[in-house]
C-alpha cells in the first residue's frame, strides 16, 4: 500500500553569526541540507521539503510553561 | 457768527457720537470674534485634535475616551543595540525599526477601550509594510506612532523567543518581554493589549526585569504603561484567544505602579 504523510517539525537552530546577517536564510539552508543528506539513509522513502519558514510562534503555544 | 459756531459745535458733537458708537461697535465685534475663536479651540481639544506642541497641555488626570488626532507626529529615532541594527536581521525592516525606536514622547493618557476599539484594514494582516496599499497604510498611519499611556493590570509576563527585530539574538538580553495588559483585575488575556519591552529599553531600566514584572502580575497591581502605539500584523488569529487587538504598545517607554493614589515609576521603586 502506498502511504504518505505531511509532518510538521519545529527545529531550534542556534549558532554564531554577525548581528545584521540574515540568520533565517542560514538556518533554512542548513535544514534543507540536513534533510537532503539524511534522506539518503532511507532510500525506501521519498522525502521532500514542501515549505520551510521561520516559526514565529504564537502567544498561546509558548506561554504555558513560562508563566 | 453765533449761528455758524453753533452749527460747527453740532457737527463736532455728531462726529464725537459717531466715533464713540463706532468704537463700541468695533469692541463688540472683536469680543464676539474672540469668543467664537476660543470656543472653536476648546472643541478642537475635546475631539482630540492636537498638535505636537499641544500635547503637554492635556489634563493627565483624565484619560481620553478617543485616541487623539495628532497632526504632526514625532519622528522616531533609533540606534543599534549590541551590533543589531534597528531594522533587525530579517522579516519586515520597517516594522522592526518601529519596534526598536528609543525616543521619549509626551504620552497621552487614553482609556483601555479607546485602544481596543481601533480598527484596521484586513488586507494588512500578515503582510510586510512594503506590500500594504497606500490607502491601507494611510489608515494605519492615522494611529500608529501616537505616544499613549494606558492603565490596567498585567495578565502575564513572558520572555519572548528570538525575533528578527532583535537579530534573532538567543541570549535573554536580546529578547523582548511580552506583557498582557487587561482592563480589570484578574481578567484573562482574551481581551488584552499586548505591550512589549524591547532589549535596548530594558538595558536602560534595570528594574524592568522579569522577576519584578511577574510579581506585578501575581499581585495584580494597578499599572500604567506608556509607550508608542504600533500595528503588529503578525498574529490576527490570536484575537479573542490571547489578545484583544493587534494594536500594541511597543516599545514600552515607562512602567508605573499606583501607590497611595499616585503613579510611581517602576524605576524609582526599590522593591515591588
Amino acid at each position: 500500500m502506498r502511504k504518505a504523510v505531511s509532518l510538521k517539525v519545529i527545529f531550534w537552530i542556534e549558532g554564531e553569526d554577525l548581528p545584521a546577517h540574515n540568520f533565517v536564510e542560514t538556518a533554512k539552508k542548513a535544514v534543507n541540507d540536513i534533510v537532503l543528506t539524511g534522506s539518503k539513509d532511507h532510500p525506501e522513502l521519498k522525502i521532500s521539503i514542501k515549505q520551510i519558514g521561520e516559526f514565529r510562534g504564537n502567544d498561546k503555544d509558548s506561554f504555558s510553561d513560562e508563566f | 457768527m453765533n449761528n455758524s459756531r453753533k452749527y460747527l459745535n453740532e457737527r463736532a458733537n455728531k462726529f464725537a457720537w459717531f466715533v464713540i458708537i463706532l468704537t463700541i461697535a468695533v469692541l463688540v465685534i472683536t469680543a464676539l470674534i474672540l469668543i467664537v475663536y476660543l470656543r472653536s479651540g476648546t472643541k478642537g481639544k475635546d475631539s482630540g485634535k492636537i498638535s505636537k506642541k499641544g500635547m503637554n497641555s492635556l489634563n493627565y488626570e483624565k484619560p481620553l475616551s478617543e485616541l487623539p488626532d495628532i497632526q504632526e507626529k514625532q519622528k522616531p529615532s533609533f540606534s543599534s543595540f549590541n551590533g543589531c541594527p534597528p531594522e533587525g536581521d530579517a522579516g519586515d525592516p520597517a516594522l522592526n525599526r518601529l519596534k526598536n525606536r528609543t525616543d521619549e514622547g509626551n504620552y497621552v493618557p487614553v482609556d483601555f477601550d479607546a485602544l481596543i476599539k481601533i480598527q484596521w484594514p484586513k488586507n494588512i494582516e500578515r503582510r510586510n509594510r512594503a506590500n500594504w496599499s497606500p490607502k491601507d497604510a494611510q489608515a494605519i498611519e492615522r494611529y500608529e506612532g501616537i505616544p499613549i499611556a494606558v492603565e490596567g493590570f498585567l495578565a502575564g509576563a513572558k520572555i519572548e523567543g528570538p525575533e528578527s527585530c532583535n537579530c534573532h539574538g538567543a541570549d535573554e538580553e536580546m529578547r523582548d518581554y511580552h506583557l498582557w495588559l487587561t482592563k480589570s483585575k484578574g481578567e484573562d488575556r482574551s481581551g488584552s493589549i499586548v505591550v512589549e519591552v524591547s532589549p535596548p529599553l530594558r538595558a536602560k531600566h534595570p528594574n524592568w526585569d522579569i522577576k519584578n514584572l511577574r510579581k506585578i502580575v501575581k499581585g495584580q497591581l494597578e499599572v500604567r504603561i506608556s509607550g508608542w502605539l504600533l500595528m503588529d500584523p503578525e498574529h490576527p488569529d490570536q484575537i479573542g484567544k490571547t489578545r484583544g487587538t493587534i494594536w500594541e504598545i511597543h516599545p514600552i517607554m515607562l512602567i508605573e505602579l499606583k501607590e497611595n493614589g499616585k503613579w510611581i515609576s517602576l524605576d524609582n521603586l526599590s522593591s515591588v
